[in-house]
């Protein structure tokens, strides 16, 4: 499940007023979520969570559901 | 060189294929079937590419097992550098090699060493450029785990010599393909017809437009210097049309040939001469390249350097460089190289403007018909036009002299008229105009009353059959 807190920085970082987002949403699949505001939406997200991810692991990305498990892992590393 | 698609070999081929493929039951026998087929077909353009494509084959299907069954990442980034070896190498030797060296040996001259490289072997293959990208992009998906890897020998030789594709694409990623060979041809009349309609409208763009153009235009553009501006424009006009209609004429036949047996292959051109800037024309010209470039090229650098604190100069400096390999891509020549620095810069160019203008931006990019949609349109072609100069002359002095020339409007010289340059040029065009450019109307056709279809068909096949050339030309994206 996306959570709201991933959510609200995606739809920032598109400047979209909302999405419904679920575990398979592509990124081809909502408006402006192209190959250059990629970088800005992982952008948003690292500064967002405090985190830094690697280049393998951003290119790894299918979907939003695997965006939001990397940021869990990142997450639960910390602690 | 080669069967050619347009060709009546090529007909019997494909029909014999489709028969004995129908008769095959089981899917493995049918990828084997497709790897035999696709190796005969591949064979009739030279011995020395099956040999490569086959051991490029082997290497790539091992290395993506091992991809596929490794978890140390350490080990896992050497078996990628192999497999990115594996598909660099045969292009880097087979078709830069001479150029590196003869620059080398340029570059050397004014310091006193001098090399000459005249014995050094050439060999030209056709399709390589296409096979290794699809065997890359293998490599690259299996290492980023966006695919498993087939465990099947024959499901990648299938996936990589797939005849239609083959030699000048469109590009298909293997989790496009892949799927599709697991689930076995399928047979029906919706797909039957569907390929015959790309078969036709792709025949029609080879041999009735790029073909009628290709004398002329190969005239003017070998020897600009002996040609009056107004001689240089309509053949500018003649190798925009040209290249179009015989690109995109060739991959609706690639599509057509593997819809017939139920495959769906990619889309490659979406009426790229009806792009409001230079950003949308990659989008809709050779789309699977154009993609690729973008997913495995662009994407790394940008995510990579994405600690850059200047964002417009990150993207400017990486479309730049991704550009640039895609001209290098097209050929082993300056000129490429030249051709995709000048779109790297062009949009890099739009894509400054386009954050500073956005929403106007957005607007102008509706289909909706408008002066400045319009005003739009031709500025891009007039950028994609000028690249096409130095994509079509063989030297860069030759382009500097064609555009030069045109730009000082030179009236001297040979004033040759064509019959077929500016009617073609404006159905083509118009056509782009005037069509909504996210229409397939092939596909749409399919949807059509039985009367309507037959109508149609009889119409493409009239003009198919009274408008063709007495010769015969071979596809130029072949020689990339």
């Amino acid at each position: 499940m996306i959570s709201d807190e991933l959510k609200t920085v995606i739809l920032a970082a598109l400047n979209l007023e909302d999405w419904d987002f679920t575990e398979t949403t592509l990124a081809a699949e909502v408006p402006g979520w192209d190959s250059l505001s990629h970088v800005n939406v992982v952008l948003a997200v690292e500064k967002h969570f405090g985190l830094r991810f690697k280049g393998a692991e951003v290119l790894k990305l299918r979907n939003v559901g695997d965006l939001q498990r990397l940021v869990n892992s990142k997450l639960a590393a910390q602690q | 060189m080669g069967l050619s698609f347009t060709s009546l070999e090529f007909c019997i081929f494909l029909g014999t294929c489709l028969a004995l493929a129908r008769s095959l039951r089981k899917v493995s026998a049918q990828t084997w079937l497709l790897v035999i087929f696709s190796y005969i077909f591949y064979l009739s353009f030279g011995a020395l590419g099956v040999l490569v494509v086959t051991l490029s084959a082997v290497a790539v299907f091992h290395i993506g097992r091992q991809l596929g069954s490794l978890s140390d990442p350490d080990i896992r980034n050497r078996w990628l550098w192999a497999g990115i070896a594996v598909n660099v190498g045969p292009l880097a030797f087979f078709k830069y090699s001479a150029f590196i060296l003869d620059n080398v040996a340029s570059v050397l001259q004014p310091v006193g060493v001098r090399f000459t490289f005249t014995h050094h072997p050439v060999f030209a293959i056709v399709g390589l450029s296409y096979f290794s990208f699809s065997g890359m992009s293998y490599i690259l998906d299996v290492y980023y785990e966006k695919i498993d890897p087939t465990q099947s020998i024959s499901e990648y030789v299938c996936y990589l010599v797939f005849f239609p594709k083959l030699v000048a694409g469109p590009i298909v990623r293997a989790g496009e393909l892949l799927p599709q060979l697991r689930k076995g041809l399928q047979f029906n009349a919706q797909d039957f017809e569907a390929g015959c309609a790309y078969l036709l409208v792709g025949a029609i763009k080879k041999l009735v437009i790029a073909d009628q153009l290709t004398g002329h235009v190969s005239m003017i553009l070998a020897s600009p210097q002996q040609y009056s501006s107004f001689t240089l424009v309509q053949g500018l006009l003649g190798y925009t049309v040209q290249i179009y209609a015989d690109f995109s004429g060739y991959s609706d036949m690639a599509i057509g040939c593997a819809r017939l047996m139920g495959i769906r292959l990619p889309q490659n051109f979406l009426m790229p001469y009806s792009s409001v800037n230079v950003a949308e024309f990659w989008r809709r010209w050779h789309v699977t390249m154009s993609s690729w470039f973008r997913d495995y090229v662009f994407l790394p650098l940008e995510i990579g350097g994405r600690g850059t604190r200047n964002a417009n100069v990150r993207i400017a400096r990486n479309m730049i460089i991704t550009m640039l390999l895609c001209g290098l891509w097209h050929g082993a020549g300056w000129n490429f190289v030249l051709w995709g620095g000048l779109h790297g810069v062009a949009l890099a160019v739009y894509q400054w403007y386009a954050g500073r203008r956005q929403r106007r931006l957005q607007q102008a990019a509706g289909s909706t018909f408008r002066f400045g949609t319009l005003a739009a349109r031709l500025l891009t072609l007039s950028v994609v036009m000028i690249g096409w100069i130095l994509f079509g002359t063989s030297t860069l002095a030759s382009a500097f002299t064609y555009l030069w020339r045109i730009l000082t409007w030179a009236k001297d010289g040979i004033a040759l008229g064509s019959p077929y340059i500016l009617p073609l040029t404006a159905v083509v065009f118009i056509a782009h105009l005037l069509i909504n450019k996210d229409r397939n109307l092939i596909e749409e056709l399919g949807s059509y009353s039985v009367p309507t279809r037959t109508l149609t068909y009889a119409c493409l096949l009239l003009i198919l059959t009274t408008l063709v050339p007495s010769e015969a030309v071979p596809f130029v994206y072949v020689h990339f």
